[in-house]
């Protein structure tokens, strides 16, 4: 009880707690300030490239020219190189397109520059998708972006004569970030008309009628491609509902390659064909892309709306107008 | 004196915590919402770091093989906002595969991803499946043809969308 006394009236006990503040001060501000900046260093945290290293692009599908550099087919392997790292279905790739039509209108225009697209398809798939986009690259080369350095897609690069790193941007990039894309390369940028995505002419696809399908439905796989929203609506009861945002992982499980499969999208198919004549991608086109991609080789469109379907007396169940709810289902 | 010193410990932790919770980030605008865009399962998939699978009961009654699919919506810095179910063949199923995915941890979507607010959402597929007697859920990279229809394709065919785990 003393010492507790004596431990109060102290001025010494005093001078002690006073430096204990200090120092709790100094703990929580130096706690504090480290917080603040590795929240800094958080923002970027994927590897870049460092300007100078080599990339070692594949060699050109066409056989003309590349191997271990990036040369172009043009052979002026004296100047730089762009190179775009584009994947078939990357939105932001498709998002991008504007930008690399004015990108190619610009470099076009001055002989120090080859581009290159790289493409983790293969060459049919990337030309195809180049052509529909209006983006005339007359280098493309298929490579597996790991073995490139590169993260994702879209990226654009700028090699210098001897392949090495220049500058890289990533992803879709915003107005500064293309102003810095064309200050890099010293190029204009005149902006191009925009153009609609060339479709191929789809009238050719095979089709089905009622008639045909109820005389063989068991053994015809029917897939539903609308959303489930839609699909709880009314639906043929033969189908399996594979909503097209899931076709490309679900397909290979849940439908047979080895027979050809109905698909089922909902809409009108003259109205579907006239608008991706127009440019504009559909359920249907879109669904059918997919399958194609996915190895259904074999797939024949449902041409009949769900009227003609009821006259042909083939089985439809009808459902509850219920949107977005959770399908439990029991079989 | 004691308490008089104790106070300006106390206060001046206390100080330092508020100026550090204002700081850290900004606070979100409730009255608009993010953007969401919606991205491929293969997408968000190679981005899982860690993946938990649920644990199933016994599953009587339920028609198996079956597929399961649950909406998730990620922040573009990989933290999970939402989990849900969207076609499950029992609700208990559904339960235990949603309690299962927000425990999955992801990687930044996008680089510069803590400056972009958007939301991003996607599907993840799994397929119920019976094990020796208990009822399993695959991930469509562990799962062959499950289809309703007979096949004689091969039977453990990939799909993109599945190739992480």
């Amino acid at each position: 009880m003393r010492a507790w006394i004596w431990l109060k009236s102290s001025s010494a006990t005093q001078v002690i707690l006073n430096v204990a503040a200090i120092v709790a001060l100094i703990v929580c501000c130096g706690y504090v300030a480290s917080d603040y900046l590795s929240g800094k260093q958080q923002v970027s945290q994927l590897p870049t490239m460092k300007p100078g290293t080599l990339v070692t692009l594949p060699q050109s599908s066409r056989g003309a020219s590349g191997g271990r550099t990036a040369q172009s087919s043009r052979g002026a392997s004296s100047g730089r190189t762009i190179v775009l790292a584009l994947q078939v279905g990357c939105a932001y790739c498709e998002a991008s397109v504007p930008l690399y039509r004015d990108l190619l209108a610009a470099a076009n225009k001055t002989s120090a520059y080859n581009v290159v697209a790289v493409f983790p398809q293969a060459g049919k798939g990337a030309r195809g998708f180049l052509k529909a986009r209006h983006l005339n690259i007359a280098d493309v080369r298929q490579a597996d972006f790991g073995t490139i350095h590169i993260e994702g897609t879209p990226t654009v690069l700028i090699l210098d004569a001897g392949s090495h790193l220049v500058a890289e941007w990533d992803g879709r990039l915003n107005e500064s970030q293309e102003s810095d894309l064309f200050q890099k390369l010293a190029l204009t940028r005149i902006r191009q008309p925009n153009i609609p995505i060339e479709t191929t002419d789809d009238s050719s696809i095979p089709g089905i009628r009622s008639a045909e399908l109820l005389a063989d439905l068991d053994n015809s796989p029917v897939v539903d491609v609308r959303p489930r929203g839609e699909f709880s609506q009314y639906h043929l009861t033969a189908a399996v509902n594979i909503p097209l945002q899931e076709l490309e992982v679900r397909a290979v499980h849940e439908l047979p390659k080895d027979r050809a499969v109905v698909m089922y999208c909902g809409t009108h198919l003259a109205c579907e064909l006239d608008k991706a004549k127009e440019g504009v991608s559909t359920y249907c086109t879109e669904s059918l892309k997919i399958l194609r991609l996915v190895g259904f080789d074999n797939v024949l469109l449902f041409k009949d709306d769900i009227s003609k379907a009821q006259e042909a007396k083939l089985p439809i169940t009808w459902g509850l107008l219920v949107n977005e709810t959770p399908i439990t289902r029991s079989r | 004196v004691l308490h008089h010193n104790l106070e300006r410990v106390i206060g001046s932790v206390i100080c330092i915590f508020l100026l550090e919770g204002a700081s850290a980030a900004p606070p979100v605008s409730q009255a608009t919402a993010p953007p969401t865009g919606i991205t491929s399962e293969g997408v968000v998939r190679s981005k899982a770091s860690s993946m938990v699978l649920p644990t199933l009961g016994q599953g009587d009654g339920l028609a198996l093989p079956s597929v399961a699919v649950c909406g998730i919506t990620l922040r573009e810095n990989g933290s999970i906002v939402s989990v849900s179910s969207l076609d499950v063949p029992s609700p208990a199923v559904g339960k235990a595969i949603t309690e299962a995915v927000r425990q999955w941890k992801f990687g930044p979507l996008k680089k510069d991803a803590d400056r972009d607010p958007t939301l991003v959402s996607a599907t993840l597929t799994f397929y119920i499946v019976r094990q020796r007697g208990k009822m399993v859920a695959l991930n469509p990279a562990e799962t062959g043809y499950v289809g309703r229809w007979k096949t004689t394709g091969p039977k453990a065919e990939k799909s993109k969308g599945g190739s992480k785990i």
